[in-house]
């Protein structure tokens, strides 16, 4: 189990800011199944980057 | 050639080169330089190895479209990460990594530990690895998402070969070395990267291809420049209430 907290560290050091990237991805997944595929690009940055703004934020 | 992949390819692995080096550095002065190029070599080995079996493995298993998304959500943990540490580094609410700092910690462990040489050994296997590890990930996921392994692995040799240049020229961990701000470009890069990679994968259209990561690596910067001013402002505005 040691070397699995290793690897998930590798990935992750703020959890909700790795939770919000993934809402984030599937926010945007959700809008390009509705044929939106270029607005799903520019809401995907806004979340991506509203994320980063939240989790420094709240440090 | 993948200009974006070399460059990003480049900075992120002379970053943890240099790390990895400063701890090569305090393994060799304080026990003996034989034993920490032993380590630093069987490191190097067993990334080799893990490199050559992952990359082929997943790249012959794995549908591309599939890989792509898997690595851009990867790249994208990875990079916002990174991004994250770097916004806070520059407001002043994480300390600055200090090369030469790491050095004398690391030097006044290994001797209090009176390490032999074995012990030596495996500290520097353990540095080199674990550092050499974010290369690996680096390498692999960029070389697979982008079809650019011969970038990737070219950026990374260009680091290492200047580390090492500069670790034999000076003996000593490099802390002149812009650390804070190669890992600050390294993040926006790394963070636009993923996102699409893993946006494209989704079903995403970027309107002007590639060219679009251009557009999302200037729109990060952006960010995370504008979040470091306001975490600075608001520090401000604590200390004079």
């Amino acid at each position: 189990m040691k070397w699995l907290k290793k690897v998930y560290g590798l990935f992750v050091e703020d959890p909700k800011l790795a939770v919000m990237a993934l809402v984030s991805l599937a926010v945007a997944t959700l809008i390009s199944a509705t044929g939106l595929h270029e607005l799903a690009g520019l809401i995907l940055f806004v979340l991506i980057a509203g994320s980063i703004v939240v989790s420094v934020e709240r440090n | 050639m993948n200009y974006y992949v070399l460059v990003a390819a480049l900075l992120a692995s002379s970053v943890e080169f240099v790390e990895a080096l400063t701890i090569v550095l305090a393994v060799g002065t304080v026990n003996g330089f034989k034993p920490a190029l032993r380590g630093t070599l069987f490191a190097v080995v067993a990334l080799t190895v893990l490199v050559l079996v992952l990359g082929e493995g997943v790249l012959r298993v794995v549908p591309l479209n599939a890989l792509r998304a898997i690595i851009g959500v990867l790249l994208l943990l990875f990079g916002l990460k990174w991004i994250r540490k770097a916004i806070l580094r520059f407001a002043g609410k994480k300390a600055l990594h200090n090369e030469g700092e790491l050095y004398e910690k690391a030097v006044s462990r290994l001797q209090t530990m009176k390490a032999g040489e074995f012990e030596a050994q495996a500290t520097a296997f353990n540095g080199v690895f674990l550092e050499g590890l974010e290369v690996v990930v680096i390498v692999l996921t960029m070389g697979s998402a982008a079809q650019a392994y011969p970038s990737a692995i070219l950026g990374s040799a260009i680091g290492l070969l200047l580390v090492l240049a500069a670790g034999i020229a000076l003996r000593a961990p490099l802390a002149k070395v812009p650390e804070n701000v190669m890992k600050f470009v390294v993040g926006v890069m790394l963070t636009s990267f993923g996102s699409f990679w893993a946006g494209e994968a989704l079903g995403v259209h970027w309107p002007l291809g590639d060219a679009s990561i251009v557009f999302l690596i200037a729109a990060y910067l952006i960010t995370s420049v504008v979040s470091v001013g306001r975490l600075k402002r608001g520090e401000a505005k604590r200390e004079v209430a």
